[in-house]
């Protein structure tokens, strides 16, 4: 009875240690990403709340958690036209095209403690590289990068990386 | 006539309190209602709780039905009335008047208030300095911290690295937009110039400045801007499409190697 529990247990530790340390790595193997393209205009609103002053801001329910950051924007009109959320691994890229032919690329290079490291490339529909960087984020903040699409429009991606 | 006749001692009266709020044991709620049986001024006393309870839930009721109004409206228009003040006005300054100076004990504090202040000073001076000589031998850029050091790198560690053509690390400016364009431009602030951090507000109000990231490097074939609210922590990269310089793509960069490089756009 004694032996054969050994050998079942001798058999059975290589399996265990492939499943424990799998599992210890399987939190750090992908990064969920989620893109969310805004697009910023200025327009004259005549809308009033319900205290009766006139609305400065019309901003898209799906995007009121980044009111705060938006406002800073030279903008008072903020519309979602698209979002994708995807679970990316490590070191993989992850194309997000935009409605009117802008390219996201993503590539998630390292994940570590919650601690990602994110290397963004974001190209317009004539192939002007906008944004090429890498950075690293500490926590679950949403970054916010925009440019300007017309001189009264703009595009607005939120960014979130967990 | 015994005093405990006319007034409920503290004794009684916590007992009363705790007998309203339902926090006594099974005994003392026994003793609680008997007092209450046998003392007509504990009755009048556990009377009165009722009425400030009464009042108060009718109060918090009232507050309620009045305060249905969006209040985040309210806060952003006075944000917005509060920087525009700061702009036109300077920063408000209430912790000044507030000291007392008419007396002597107010001169006194007067004085080690602004003797605390000076030495303050003094040593923020001296951890900046010290700070500065350590951050020259760091090759890597940290926007996490603070954004002077972005601000200075580009200045006196990115020029020699990326070009002696100035005009790259100046694509790095750092601006504060509002809804008025006259106040938009009262409020741009170009920090990132060729003459550096001579404003010691500007240090200051950068200092105060914090990305919620940090960047390796990065590169635009526009100009890029740090959109900044100081009271607020966080950051948003706005590109310039309408003013590029192909032949100046980089925009920031830490590493020499990656700038004499050719530059694939593309994430490996």
């Amino acid at each position: 009875m004694l032996k054969s529990f050994i050998k079942f247990i001798f058999c059975a530790s290589p399996l265990i240690f492939i499943i424990g340390v799998s599992n210890i790595f399987a939190d750090d193997n992908s990064v969920f990403i989620s893109v969310r393209a805004i697009q910023a205009s200025r327009v004259t609103t005549n809308q009033v709340n319900q205290a009766g002053h006139k609305v400065l801001r019309e901003i898209s329910p799906e995007i009121v958690d980044i009111k705060g950051k938006l406002r800073k924007l030279n903008y008072n009109s903020f519309n979602l036209i698209g979002s994708e959320n995807k679970i990316v691994p490590i070191n993989t890229k992850e194309s997000f095209t935009l409605s009117d032919g802008q390219k996201v690329t993503l590539r998630p290079v390292s994940k570590k403690d919650g601690k990602v490291c994110l290397w963004i490339n974001w190209k317009d529909q004539n192939g002007m590289n906008l944004l090429d960087t890498r950075l690293h984020f500490s926590g679950p903040e949403t970054m916010i990068t925009g440019t300007d699409a017309t001189p009264e429009s703009g595009m607005i991606l939120a960014i979130d990386v967990k | 006539m015994n005093e405990s006749k006319i007034k409920l001692s503290d004794k009684e009266e916590e007992l009363l309190i705790g007998h309203f709020d339902g926090e006594l044991s099974l005994f003392q709620n026994f003793l609680a209602k008997r007092l209450l049986q046998s003392n007509p001024l504990a009755r009048e006393y556990f009377g009165s709780l009722k009425e400030v309870a009464a009042s108060l839930r009718s109060f918090k009721a009232d507050i309620n039905v009045n305060n249905k109004v969006d209040l985040w409206d309210r806060i952003e228009r006075r944000i917005d009335q509060e920087e525009r003040a700061e702009f036109f006005l300077g920063t408000r300054d209430t912790a000044r008047s507030e000291l007392p100076t008419s007396n002597w004990f107010g001169q006194f504090v007067n004085k080690s208030v602004f003797g605390g202040m000076t030495v303050g000073l003094a040593t923020a001076a001296v951890a900046f300095v010290a700070l500065d000589n350590r951050t020259e031998s760091t090759p890597n850029i940290s926007l996490g911290n603070s954004v002077a050091v972005i601000n200075e790198a580009s200045q006196a560690r990115f020029s020699p690295f990326v070009n002696s053509d100035h005009n790259v690390a100046n694509q790095v400016e750092y601006a504060s937009f509002s809804d008025s364009s006259a106040y938009q431009s009262l409020a741009q602030k170009k920090v990132s110039s060729n003459n550096g951090f001579r404003n010691q507000k500007d240090l200051r109000t950068l200092k105060r400045m914090e990305i919620p990231f940090k960047v390796d490097w990065m590169r635009s074939d526009g100009q890029v801007s740090f959109i900044q609210d100081p009271r607020r922590g966080s950051t948003v990269i706005w590109v310039n499409k309408g003013s590029q310089n192909p032949s100046r793509p980089i925009v920031l960069e830490a590493e020499p190697k990656l700038v004499t490089s050719p530059l694939d756009s593309s994430p490996e």
